[in-house]
């Protein structure tokens, strides 16, 4: 009986808003942009318990469907993204012949919840206490 | 002797054209690279060699007065710092559109922001390890590593002008939170 009505509260909670893992990398090499990726699934296990983290609302402009809304805004995902947690690993070699620089940002997996309304979506990171696998 | 005296004139050109490639207009070497190599300096190096130099005139260096006076921040539990980056990018040359240069130049610049704020925050580590055999330098190399976690990093202020982006970011760390959280990680 616990289950269930869990798994109906569940149902409920995604019934407004839907929530994805996110995770984004930015690679460059001698001051220029080589790979870039920006990574979205939908959650498909019940969320631990969390907390919405400074949410942000992005203006729907683009004539898109709800699910390339990653593919459309990933400029602004990124931004909102980046500003909060990011891993910066940078290399650089020099030797007799010249210098290799690779400097890589990578933000690790996240729960990101995006809201959609008419014109709008609301997209806030969830911060949670369990790490993700 | 004569195949002997090709061979080595043949990896000379080899060696001089591998080194006067064209490179990035940031190479930090571009001009040590074209004053080297000037018979077979291409075009691009030429240019890039030419950009480094005139933003490396003298009259753009601070003074050896200011240079002595300047003194970093430093970080108390009471203080708060706020840290100003400027990184820079270059547009690849495959782009298709402007729009996709500028998207692109920024991205690499913002990565370059995040690089210098790194290096502040959590500092370089340096390795260094040379080769010496009969008295002469083998093989010489200097490898740096930064590796930092970096949050609430904003960005101020964004500039595209000839393919270079400069991307200025701010951090504003408190050290009332981040103080012990950081002098741990210098002492151990």
């Amino acid at each position: 009986m616990v289950r269930y009505l869990s798994a109906l509260l569940y149902t409920l909670t995604l019934l407004g808003a839907d929530v994805y893992i996110v995770s984004l990398k930015y690679q460059v090499k001698e001051s220029m942009l080589i790979h870039t990726s920006l990574m979205a699934s939908p959650v498909m296990t019940p969320l631990p318990q969390n907390t919405a983290i400074d949410e942000e609302i992005i203006f729907l402009t683009q004539e898109c469907p709800k699910s390339a809304f990653f593919s459309c805004y990933a400029q602004e995902i990124s931004d909102y993204i980046l500003a909060h947690e990011v891993h910066v690993q940078s290399f650089d070699k020099t030797t007799l012949k010249g210098h290799t620089n690779l400097t890589q940002l990578i933000v690790p997996p996240h729960y990101l919840q995006v809201e959609f309304n008419d014109t709008l979506a609301r997209i806030a990171l969830l911060r949670v206490e369990e790490n993700l696998p | 002797m004569t195949k002997l005296f090709t061979t080595v004139v043949v990896s000379t050109i080899a060696a001089g054209v591998l080194m006067a490639a064209p490179k990035p207009l940031l190479n930090p070497f571009a001009d040590t690279l074209t004053a080297t190599t000037p018979a077979v300096s291409s075009p691009a190096s030429t240019v890039s060699a030419t950009t480094q130099s005139s933003a490396m005139s003298p009259q753009t260096l601070p003074s050896a007065e200011a240079v002595r006076a300047y003194q970093e921040p430093l970080m108390t539990q009471q203080s708060t710092i706020r840290l100003v980056v400027k990184g820079q990018g270059v547009a690849p040359s495959f782009t298709q559109s402007p729009a996709q240069a500028f998207a692109m130049a920024k991205r690499a610049a913002m990565v370059d922001a995040y690089r210098l704020l790194g290096e502040k925050i959590s500092g370089v580590r340096v390795e260094g390890q040379d080769l010496i055999k009969n008295m002469m330098v083998k093989r010489s190399q200097v490898r740096t590593e930064v590796n930092a976690m970096i949050r609430q990093a904003a960005v101020v202020e964004t500039e595209f002008k000839d393919g270079l982006c400069e991307v200025e970011v701010e951090l504003v760390i408190d050290g009332a939170q981040w103080y012990d959280t950081l002098a741990h990680s210098f002492t151990h």
